[in-house]
């Protein structure tokens, strides 16, 4: 790590938890003040759940073609999964983030002089997280920070169905994750890893990986008041990763 | 019509038949002069190899995670489909990405052209294809067919294999020999033609222009290249202009 900006930042929190907003407010920053005050200057984002819809997209494609569902079940407004939820949500996704990071970003010498990755997913269950991050390899949590937002469960599940609500069609935008899986959101292990700390490292596979932990509740709209929320956080992570 | 360039242009032909050969032709040509000279201004390119790599990954991912692979096996680190099922599930995968793309930005074909890229192969290669797309699709194509031997696709798709190469990766997308001979052997684009260089195929019931190229022997010559792609890029837009006449 040499340069003035952070290789990846691990977003993640419930499903509903505030990622994109936190996105939004970076955004809207202007670049230069970007880079002086959070370390973050051009950045490019991987979001798991991205995935996880085409996945019933394509579903519905083998369907349609007289193919049983693979992996999916059409809900309407959105998809819930065939099997196991750890093993859709964390296991496989889990390592699929890091085969995409590992195979086209890692491996692109040049890439993180300028740009920081976000990676962004969503995790819940007994393990959701822990395993999640073992299922990285070294060379990715070498390089990374965690950004966690953290809310109520009862906060995630209003604000999943107020984004939906606020939309008129189905789409990748505008989707509602399906109850079941909220459900599974319900609980998860990021206490339980960080022993209720806001902020330090996680020990993963003998490497140190800062973290923090923010909390995003009330919901905001206005910048200023989502400056003054997030932007100690970001300082301290900064602070975190450039000494550890 | 009013617009000056193509909306979906149909970039088919045997898989190595110099595809991105064309691309990278026309990569060459400024803005400016390729709308003039070609009816192509900015271009997006929707290729469904990336999407047949993409499912091959996840299923390496499925198998460590113990669940058996179902839509291509792999052997010496290549893989193989022999289910022609995903070479229709690709087709609607088009259609869904088109509608999607079309969706986020409705004036995109205002200034864009779409080339939608595939190769297709067996005795109802095409005809098969083609008959899965959206009317919708359909109605807004011209066809750029690359034509070749089975011999010059094999030769040059072995090319593609260097000896640092041994793997099938999404850049370096040597198809298997095996499929090759399988699936890329022969098609039913001549018969679908009629053996015309040029003209209309009824699909669908909808009228869609096509051309076809003879692209051998092999050249990197610009003014050689031009020479061959030029004037059949300027038939297909006669062809697309009057289609309605």
């Amino acid at each position: 790590m040499s340069n003035n900006t952070f290789d990846i930042i691990i977003l993640t929190g419930r499903a509903g938890a505030g990622k994109s907003e936190f996105i939004d407010f970076l955004k809207k920053v202007p670049l230069e003040d970007r880079i002086q005050k959070y370390h973050l200057g051009d950045f490019d984002e991987l979001d798991d759940f991205v995935w996880v819809w085409n996945m019933g997209v394509d579903d519905d494609i083998w369907e349609s073609l007289g193919q049983g569902r693979y992996h999916t079940v059409n809900v309407g407004h959105g998809y819930t999964e065939t099997h196991d939820k750890t093993l859709i949500y964390t296991d496989f996704m889990s390592k699929k983030i890091n085969h995409e990071l590992v195979s086209h970003y890692l491996n692109k010498e040049d890439y993180f002089e300028n740009k920081t990755l976000f990676v962004e997913f969503a995790r819940g269950g007994k393990e959701g997280f822990k395993k999640t991050f073992e299922h990285f390899d070294e060379s990715v949590l070498k390089r990374a920070a965690i950004f966690f937002i953290d809310n109520t469960a009862e906060e995630s599940e209003r604000r999943n169905q107020a984004r939906y609500d606020a939309q008129s069609t189905r789409s990748i935008l505008a989707h509602k994750t399906p109850d079941s899986v909220m459900k599974f959101y319900r609980t998860n292990d990021w206490k339980e890893l960080t022993k209720g700390d806001i902020s330090g490292y996680l020990n993963v596979k003998g490497v140190n990986v800062p973290y923090i932990s923010a909390w995003n509740i009330p919901e905001l709209d206005d910048h200023k008041l989502i400056e003054e929320r997030f932007a100690p956080h970001v300082i301290k992570l900064w602070e975190l990763y450039n000494n550890r | 019509m009013t617009k000056l360039s193509f909306d979906n242009l149909m970039l088919i032909g045997r898989a190595a038949a110099g595809k991105s050969e064309l691309i990278d032709f026309l990569k060459k040509i400024p803005k400016e002069e390729r709308i003039q000279k070609y009816h192509i201004g900015a271009f997006e390119e929707m290729d469904d190899f990336p999407w047949l790599y993409q499912m091959w990954k996840d299923e390496d991912i499925w198998e460590k995670l113990g669940r058996p692979r179902k839509l291509a096996k792999k052997r010496d680190n290549v893989y193989l489909t022999e289910d022609y099922l995903i070479y229709d599930f690709t087709i609607f995968k088009f259609n869904e990405e088109i509608e999607k793309k079309i969706n986020e930005n409705p004036t995109f074909y205002e200034k864009n052209t779409l080339f939608v890229e595939y190769a297709r192969g067996r005795e109802d290669a095409y005809k098969r294809a083609l008959g899965y797309f959206d009317r919708k699709v359909l109605e807004k194509t011209a066809i750029f067919y690359l034509d070749n031997t089975f011999e010059e696709s094999m030769r040059r798709n072995t090319i593609r294999a260097t000896d640092k190469d041994t793997q099938q990766t999404i850049l370096n997308h040597r198809t298997p020999l095996e499929v090759m001979e399988y699936f890329y052997k022969i098609n039913d684009w001549h018969e679908l033609t009629d053996k015309k260089p040029h003209g209309y195929l009824d699909v669908q019931g909808i009228k869609v222009p096509f051309v076809t190229v003879w692209n051998m022997p092999e050249t990197l010559d610009f003014k050689l290249l031009e020479k061959r792609y030029g004037p059949a890029l300027t038939q297909l837009w006669s062809l697309y202009d009057n289609k309605s006449l």
